[in-house]
């Protein structure tokens, strides 16, 4: 369905995108997940042509020039790409009209959007009136006002609180149901881990990996980490796995369950026993050696 | 082409709901309208209510300066001054006529205080000539009746004053006796009219005192006209502004227009800064589509801008429009040239504030140079060339040649062309260089 290859971009002498190629299939929910500067944006901007790509070649199927293309698109940016002075309602308006609707169609379409963002009974109200979140979501509903077969999400969820940030998730999960093929880009792993099929991993303009999100954790994620704090520190010489620190042991092991099932049966007492599966946060930390945010 | 539209409707209500911007494209240009307009005047020339009138007094006699001091006692005349102290000639007369700085010239012959006002029964009536647009014909209408009260007035004032009537005529009895061409039947009832009038002049004062309080009743000689009257058209070759709103409109509508521009300009920048741009961007239609749409807005908000402060100023100020045709072009045109205008300060900036900055910072200059704030006809003739570098000042002298400049629709090709030529110069500018930025 879209095919990029080779994608490069130059800001001066910031190589903002450096040689990225993907495939996605239709329907499929494709995540872009990167630290702040990876150059998801910029890769996002190449693909809808409001950014000319230095090197490197876009195929989007079923298009055959490039007005064409943008007709099967819908764009969420990462920014509030709204009218502020307008209502929710002449925002809507505005932009079905400009991809032709009109009359009942147009009120279809708008009533639909209203109703999908939750919008319905705040849409004569300003936009500038509107909550974080409200705008966030009539920022989806105006990029779906035209019935794309694609659409690209930049950081749907920033700015948004747990509750807004939830209906998003729905909204985008009612979305992959009907079919849609979704790019998303975000630097939360919990996003790309409950919504992607498949997740490029974004670093300095690369991608370093690319992969489903258990296949990349499966090759990056390493073993699953268990840390018991022990009631009594053991004698030494106790044929404990794993490492021990005091009171504390620390096992890396890629069968956890098993782990903890014969530290019960060596009856072990402990006070508080944790478990972390490898994520991709892990994956990422194996991948550049740092966090996917400073936190 | 219907999104061109769809996207300048939706600029222009943007621009609408900005309730600042409004301030300063509407209310504002119309507090100054108001403002220059009255403090230098506002209705009826600048500052008296006569009509200014040059007297030439070929004569210069008692009688002659009496008869111009009592016609500028009038409300209805203003002596007009001549220039450097000078007394008026014809020809200096005439040309302050045709240069619209006099509304009339009056001409007193030599000759014209002679007989005390009573030269018309010897047959030499004094003629008068009065030169005045022929299309001002209120004001001719009014100025002859104005002289002929004067010189019956003037009469009756040497019939008010008896002793000094006698010489006069004496004098008259002499000359009715010298000419050979009238008749004697005439002769004699003059000489008997002459004689009773002398021995009136010198018993009848008390009566005649009286007399002159109802005033005007030589009128009722029709055949006797103390003078005459000659029509000289002088055709004006500039009308003058006939009120200072005349002025003030014109200037106030740059102000408006710069307003409609510089905030379009900013709205273009802010399209960019908010990301509404990428949506544009992605719509079905080319950049340059959205651009013209853009130029579209601005054109229609500079039009609208110009006909509600006109509108205003020629339904409740009286600012006259000398042609139609002529202010449709000089309005037309020189919305096209804010728009091209606007489309070069969308390309100066990155951000509203920077592209506002540049905006008024750049007009503000051209503005005052180009009669935006000192009226062109003001400013002395070395700042009126230079002032040709202003855009402003072609769209000034534009709309002030449809409004009291009479220009005739070819002298309104000249200002006209500069202003579409700005105008398309400055659009295509902004389309290149605002499509090149999207790489
Ligand atoms: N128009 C531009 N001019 C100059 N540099 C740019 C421009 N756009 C992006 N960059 C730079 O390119 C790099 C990648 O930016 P991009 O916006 O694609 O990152 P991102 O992955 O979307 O980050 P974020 O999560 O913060 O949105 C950054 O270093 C950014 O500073
Ligand atoms: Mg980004």
């Amino acid at each position: 369905m879209i095919h990029v290859q080779g994608l490069v971009k130059s800001f001066g002498a910031l190589r903002a995108v450096n040689d990225v190629s993907f495939e996605i299939e239709r329907g499929m929910t494709f995540g872009l997940l990167g630290p702040n500067g990876a150059g998801k944006s910029t890769t996002i901007n190449m693909i809808v042509g409001v950014l000319a790509p230095d090197a490197g070649s876009i195929n989007i199927d079923g298009a055959s020039s490039r007005i064409e293309a943008r007709r099967c698109i819908g764009v969420s940016p990462q920014s509030i790409a709204l009218y502020p002075e307008f209502t929710g309602l002449e925002n809507l308006r505005f932009f079905a009209s400009l991809y032709g609707f009109k009359g009942k169609l147009l009120a279809r379409r708008v009533d639909w959007a209203l109703e999908f963002s939750g919008l319905a009974d705040r849409a004569r109200d300003r936009v500038s009136e509107y909550s974080g979140g409200m705008q966030r979501r009539l920022n989806l509903a105006v990029a779906l006002i035209h019935e794309p077969r694609i659409l690209l999400l930049d950081e749907p969820t920033v700015g948004v609180d747990p509750q807004s940030r939830n209906h998003l998730f729905e909204c985008i999960e009612q979305l992959r149901a009907e079919g849609l093929t979704i790019i998303y880009t975000t630097h939360y792993m919990e996003e790309a881990q409950r919504l992607c099929d498949l997740v490029a991993i974004m670093d300095n303009g690369r991608v370093l990996d690319m992969d489903t999100v258990d296949g990349l954790i499966q090759s990056h994620g390493g073993a699953s980490v268990i840390q018991v704090d022990l009631e009594h520190p053991p004698p030494p010489g106790a044929n404990l796995p794993g490492t021990i620190d005091g009171a504390t042991l620390r096992i890396e092991t890629d069968d956890p369950v098993a782990q903890i099932n014969s530290l019960h049966d060596q009856n072990i007492a402990f006070k508080t026993l944790e478990l972390h599966n490898p994520n991709l946060e892990t994956v990422f930390l194996t991948l550049t050696g740092r966090r996917l945010r400073d936190e | 082409m219907n999104n061109i539209l769809t996207m300048a409707k939706k600029d222009l209500l943007l621009l609408w709901r900005d309730k600042f911007g409004v301030f300063w494209i509407l209310l504002f240009p119309l507090m100054f309208a108001l403002f220059f307009g009255s403090i230098f005047g506002g209705g009826n020339g600048g500052g008296s209510s006569g009509m200014d009138v040059a007297f030439v007094d070929l004569d210069n006699t008692e009688h002659s300066r009496r008869f111009i001091t009592l016609l500028g006692e009038k409300d209805a005349i203003d002596l007009e001054q001549p220039p450097e102290g000078a007394p008026w000639t014809v020809e200096t007369a005439k040309e302050a006529v045709l240069s619209g700085d006099a509304v009339a010239y009056v001409v007193l012959p030599e000759g014209f205080g002679g007989a005390g006002g009573m030269a018309m029964f010897t047959g030499n009536t004094p003629e008068v000539e009065v030169g005045v647009d022929p299309s001002r014909t209120a004001e001719k209408g009014f100025l002859e009746g104005l002289l002929m009260e004067a010189s019956f007035r003037r009469l009756q004032d040497s019939f008010a004053d008896p002793v000094s009537m006698r010489p006069d005529i004496a004098q008259m009895k002499q000359d009715v006796l010298a000419d050979q061409d009238m008749g004697d039947q005439w002769r004699s009832t003059l000489m008997t009219f002459f004689d009773s009038l002398d021995t009136f002049a010198g018993m009848a004062d008390e009566a005649i005192q009286t007399e002159e309080e109802s005033g005007g009743d030589a009128s009722e000689a029709p055949d006797m006209s103390p003078i005459k009257i000659r029509h000289e058209d002088v055709v004006k070759r500039s009308s003058g502004p006939l009120n200072a709103y005349e002025i003030s409109f014109p200037q106030a509508i740059i102000w408006g227009i710069i307003g409609a521009a510089a905030g379009l300009a900013m709205m273009l920048v802010q399209e960019k800064t908010r990301g509404t741009w990428v949506r544009l961007r992605l719509g079905p239609h080319t950049t340059a589509q959205i651009l013209a749409s853009k130029g579209l807005s601005c054109f229609a908000a500079c039009i609208i801008t110009i006909v509600l402060l006109l509108f205003v100023g020629h339904l409740v100020l009286g600012v006259r429009v000398g042609s139609w045709i002529g202010l449709a072009m000089a309005v037309a045109s020189s919305a096209a040239c804010f728009t091209g205008l606007m489309m070069i300060f969308a390309t100066l900036g990155k951000t509203e504030q920077a592209v506002a900055g540049w905006a008024w910072g750049g007009m503000m200059p051209m503005a005052m140079l180009g009669g935006g704030m000192v009226p062109l006809m003001m400013m002395p003739s070395w700042m009126q060339t230079m002032s040709n570098i202003s855009p402003v000042k072609w769209a000034v002298y534009s709309m002030e040649g449809a409004i009291w400049r009479g220009f005739t629709l070819e002298k309104m090709l000249l200002p006209c062309f500069i202003l579409l030529a700005i105008g398309l110069a400055g659009f295509l500018f902004g389309v290149v260089v605002l499509s090149r930025r999207e790489g």
